[in-house]
């Protein structure tokens, strides 16, 4: 069996290692038990595993990077995202649900690096530099990363929107309930409000057996119906703000639904999410930049020119404004949280359309074998 | 982009909660304990023009961020002059009303567009705003943020906090401290009369924002040497033609605003040989154009020129002589046509360089005869390997020859890497008028809208037999060579971009990576307590993290320095205090007397020492780091009194 061969087969390995994973995932996310998280972690682990032989194989077989094609290249990149999966999110059980993203996210890459197969090959003589190395190797991490960083944005933001859904239910179900009316002619407070909610309890204890997290929920929705006396303004204020685990399965009516949405609810918090979009988005941000410049030394060299608007060059231009006006929205009043997120979601599908569009369907200086 | 620095009031320090508050959001303001505190900038009168605020403003900077990400979006749905002229092109051919609109709005020069230049013109503008001041700002922090703090009696309430008493002198104490914390590589200011003092760490973080920002502004200085004193062109260079730099000698000039032609080195070139080499695989391996360059090195002038050096360029591997550099950027054929008239009078005789990408694999080229009359002009077709397809294979491509013989429809050049073979060239013969000064075409276009034809088919194999035409002219190929594409250029401005680029990736790591804190350092001697008389010496670093542990919010107003004062500790020989107070430092005590029935002669207690630390990124970082601070320091303290004692 030639080094090519195996590196095909380590390929579909990889693919199919990670298919599990996603569906390990869900059935975390559906039954919430630790067996399921294990299956998962290992099916990632053996998946990259196999990955990574399979990239070292034509590494090997061809003495060169392993990113000489379009094939190649997104398989690298899956490759990162998903040794960011493995590394930074896999360990944390609270993050399983972004683990199954991450992961699909990078299922999805292959399969279209599998479509646009190419038997790796020696290179173009314009290829033939230690800076595709450099150059390339930079692209994949960097935009492997944003990549990541603008799914886990567009994750906040489905957070966000269910936690204003709940937060808009929780309202309008006061004003609507008929419990709520009469009590309130009862008792002259605001507190009508939480008694209303007290049945909640009830569900978050069938949670409890199934598993820790919700114990944490149980145990602070208590402490926050306990805190009842300070008032409804101030609590509708607390969980605009932050994220306030009364919100979820506010009543027994609603259970039909939230189960529906319940994999919305098994996201990480909305602060978390947004402090590791920021993370990963600090960590890569300086080394796509770094491509990006390596990228224009190279064009020096090799085409006579640092820069020339070539449809990449222009996309990579693009993802960069996005991610550095992401940066700077981060840390204004007004564009923090959603508004800044939205941006790097733009900044994700730039990437994408970089990835995908650019690289087939436009003409380009960067358009050797199908890059 | 800068924090707000309006509205710094002068906090009266009573309110230690609010005094935190204050400084860890904004990071401004006249906080007792922030080193920030400069006195305002007096407002130029242009800064209270309406609208002005808003140019200074990081919400007007990302909405126009947005729109050059827009922008740039643009031109990669509609060609652009700078990268696809032919596109343009055909795009005016098949769209006329829409180019004439598209090309109003000047969508075809997005990059040099007067909106795209407004927008990030206005971006810039809105950067040198924010740069400006904050760049003051950082200079003067530089000079001021270490000067003497004011003498204050109340430690102010910090985030990270610690405090222990010393069997040392205030000064030795100090000393000490000074020393470790500048090993930890702390900045740091003079004390003041009180023995307070500020150490800083990280200001590098705004120091390399800065830098990042400026040094776009470094970068398009780059840009605009490469503009005004650069030259860009190409050449085309038949193997064994002799070249020499000189505007006429380019086929594609474009020269910078300020380069003259007496910028022109006059050097000459000889093109030697050129070589494509191919994988097993039919890909290409290899293209290498072997030079060698002659030049007048005694600068004497019409002086003889002698040859100054020999080198194979290939791609990734330029010529660079005297700032001038050759990239290899493309190659072809070359084939030399021979034509003479019907008396044998030769009217032709050159290389005519041929460009793949014709109808059936071919190669194409072009020979005018503009001295003639009608004027003669002939489109080339070169099969470097010609197959005879059947007629049925060939039944579908009749189109490409019209009116050509039966042998010439069935032509076809076979794919995959061209290497010569059965070398054919084919000769489309036109009559009429070229349009040479009509129409506008390069050496390389035959523009046939006012000629005839094609008239006939000439079929040529190479250097053997040749045609001759109805009208009289003959046609020969004799040999065949490669040509070259070489890009030439100068960029005056390249290093200047480096240099810009280089600042560029420092500034940003930096500004990203680095986060700033700041250390409050308060040393003073211990005021005796009589009413005290138990021993408690205080096992240091045992409880270290609780020590340093933040405290949370809202502080509590009982932590000052002057409460833990009032505190028992007589004779400890280094004691540490939490603050906020709690039982832990009860059981401290526990663990102190302990230690003290263990401890040799204990040494009493001479100077207590506060320390307080703010971090402005990275909180939970700096929380690690203040209690390895802490523990270096009770180290450092304790190996320096043993040093003491045996002494």
């Amino acid at each position: 069996m030639s080094l090519l061969t195996f590196s095909d087969i380590s390929f579909w390995t990889a693919i199919t290692a990670y298919s599990l994973t996603v569906l390990a995932t869900f059935g975390h996310l559906a039954w919430k038990t630790k067996n399921w998280q294990r299956v998962s972690a290992i099916c990632a682990g053996s998946g990259l595993t196999a990955h990574l032989l399979s990239l070292g194989a034509i590494a090997l077989a061809l003495e060169r990077a392993p990113w000489g094609s379009l094939y190649e290249f997104l398989s690298a990149v899956s490759a990162l995202l998903m040794i960011v999966t493995v590394s930074q999110v896999l360990p944390k059980p609270e993050l399983t649900s972004i683990t199954g993203v991450l992961t699909g996210v990078a299922v999805m890459l292959m399969g279209i690096g599998a479509l646009l197969y190419a038997e790796p090959t020696d290179l173009q003589p314009a290829l033939q530099s230690g800076w595709l190395a450099i150059h390339v190797f930079l692209a994949i991490v960097g935009s492997g990363s944003l990549l990541s960083a603008a799914t886990v944005s567009f994750l906040y933001l489905r957070r966000l929107r269910y936690d204003e859904q709940t937060q808009k239910n929780l309202t309008d179900r006061r004003a609507d309930s008929p419990i709520t009316t009469a009590t309130a002619s009862a008792i002259p407070s605001e507190a009508p409000a939480f008694t209303a909610s007290v049945p909640d309890h009830t569900f978050h204890r069938s949670l409890v057996t199934e598993g820790n997290a919700s114990s944490v929920l149980l145990s602070r929705s208590l402490s926050a119906a306990a805190g009842k006396e300070a008032g409804t303004a101030l609590l509708e204020k607390n969980q605009r703000d932050t994220i306030d685990p009364t919100k979820e399965n506010t009543d027994n009516k609603q259970h039909t639904k939230e189960a529906v949405n319940a994999h919305k609810t098994r996201l990480p918090s909305a602060k978390r999410l947004d402090t590791l979009a920021h993370r990963l988005v600090t960590f890569s941000f300086p080394i796509w930049t770094l491509a990006v410049l390596m990228g224009a030394v190279w064009g020096e060299q090799a085409w006579g020119r640092y820069w020339g608007w070539d449809p990449k060059e222009t996309m990579s231009f693009i993802i960069w404004v996005l991610f550095a006006g992401y940066l700077h929205a981060r840390a204004t009043r007004g564009w923090k949280g959603k508004r800044s997120a939205v941006l790097a979601c733009w900044g994700g599908g730039a990437i994408l359309f970089n990835f995908l569009f650019v690289n087939l369907v436009i003409s380009g200086l960067h358009s050797y074998s199908g890059f | 982009m800068t924090p707000t620095r309006a509205g710094s009031t002068s906090s009266t320090k009573k309110d230690p909660e609010k005094d935190q508050q204050t400084t860890t959001e904004a990071g401004s303001g006249n906080n007792t304990h922030n080193f920030d505190a400069l006195p305002p900038v007096p407002m130029k009168a242009f800064a209270k023009l309406p609208g002005w605020k808003a140019l200074r403003s990081m919400r007007t900077a990302i909405w126009l961020l947005l729109a050059l990400a827009i922008a740039t979006f643009i031109p990669t749905w509609v060609p652009q002059r700078i990268t696809n002229q032919t596109k343009v092109q055909e795009f005016a051919e098949d769209h006329p009303s829409w180019f004439q609109a598209f090309d109003r709005l000047r969508l075809f020069d997005v990059f040099d567009s007067w909106w795209y230049i407004g927008i990030y013109g206005t971006l810039l503008f809105v950067l040198v705003n924010c740069l400006v001041p904050r760049t003051r700002n950082f200079f003067r922090q530089q000079k001021q943020a270490f000067a003497t703090p004011r003498e204050r009696k109340q430690f102010p309430s910090l985030p990270c906090h610690v405090e222990m008493q010393v069997p040392l002198s205030p000064e030795e104490t100090v000393s000490l401290l000074k020393k470790t914390l500048r090993s930890h590589r702390f900045r740091q200011g003079n004390l003041n009369t009180r023995g307070q003092w500020v150490a800083e760490k990280g200001h590098l973080r705004e120091g390399g924002s800065l830098v990042f920002h400026w040094s776009f502004f470094v970068l398009l200085l780059g840009m605009f040497f490469t503009r005004a004193f650069g030259f860009e062109g190409q050449v085309l260079l038949v193997e064994g033609e002799h070249w020499v730099d000189a505007p006429v000698n380019y086929d594609y000039y474009n020269p910078g605003r300020f380069f003259g032609p007496e910028d022109h080195r006059g050097f000459e070139i000889a093109h030697d040989s050129f070589e494509v080499r191919f994988f097993e695989n039919g890909g290409p391996a290899d293209f290498v154009s072997t030079v060698r360059v002659f030049d007048d090195t005694n600068n004497n002038a019409q002086g003889e020129k002698s040859q100054v050096l020999q080198k194979e360029i290939r791609v990734n591997n330029p010529l660079d002589y005297r700032g001038m550099k050759f990239y290899q950027i493309s190659w072809g054929w070359a084939i030399r046509v021979t034509i003479d008239d019907q008396n044998g009078k030769p009217l032709f005789d050159d290389w005519v360089p041929l460009f793949p990408g014709g109808a059936r694999n071919t190669w194409t080229g072009v020979v005018k005869l503009p001295s003639l009359s009608p004027q003669v002009g002939m489109e080339l077709f070169f099969f470097p390997d010609a197959l005879l397809l059947g007629e049925e294979e060939a039944a579908d491509l009749r189109g490409d020859f019209a009116g050509g013989e039966n042998l010439l429809i069935r032509l076809f050049a076979r794919p995959g890497p061209p290497t010569i073979g059965d070398a054919v060239l084919l000769a489309g013969e036109y009559a009429g008028d070229l349009g040479q000064n009509t129409l506008f075409q390069t050496v390389y276009d035959l523009r046939t809208e006012n000629m005839e034809g094609p008239l006939e088919y000439g079929l040529a194999r190479l250097s053997n037999t040749g045609y001759r035409f109805a009208d009289g002219l003959s046609l020969h190929a004799p040999e065949i060579r490669h040509y070259s594409v070489l890009r030439v250029k100068r960029d005056p401005g390249l290093w200047t971009v480096l240099i810009a680029a280089v600042l560029l990736m420092f500034g940003l790591t930096a500004s990203l990576y680095i986060s700033r804190r700041r250390l409050w350092v308060w040393v003073r001697p211990v005021e005796p307590d009589p009413s005290d008389t138990n021993t408690a010496t205080a096992a240091s670093g045992t409880d270290t993290k609780e020590t340093a542990a933040p405290r949370t919010p809202p502080p509590n107003h009982n932590s000052t320095p002057s409460q833990s004062g009032e505190k028992p500790t007589a004779t400890a020989t280094e004691s540490t205090t939490m603050s906020p107070a709690s039982p832990l430092s009860q059981r401290n005590d526990v663990l102190s007397q302990q230690h003290a029935t263990e401890a040799a002669a204990p040494r009493t207690p001479q100077t207590m020492v506060t320390l307080g630390g703010l971090a402005y990124q990275r909180k939970d970082a700096f929380e690690t780091e203040f209690t390895r601070l802490v523990k270096d320091l009770q180290a450092k303290l304790r190996s320096n009194q043993a040093h003491g004692n045996n002494t």
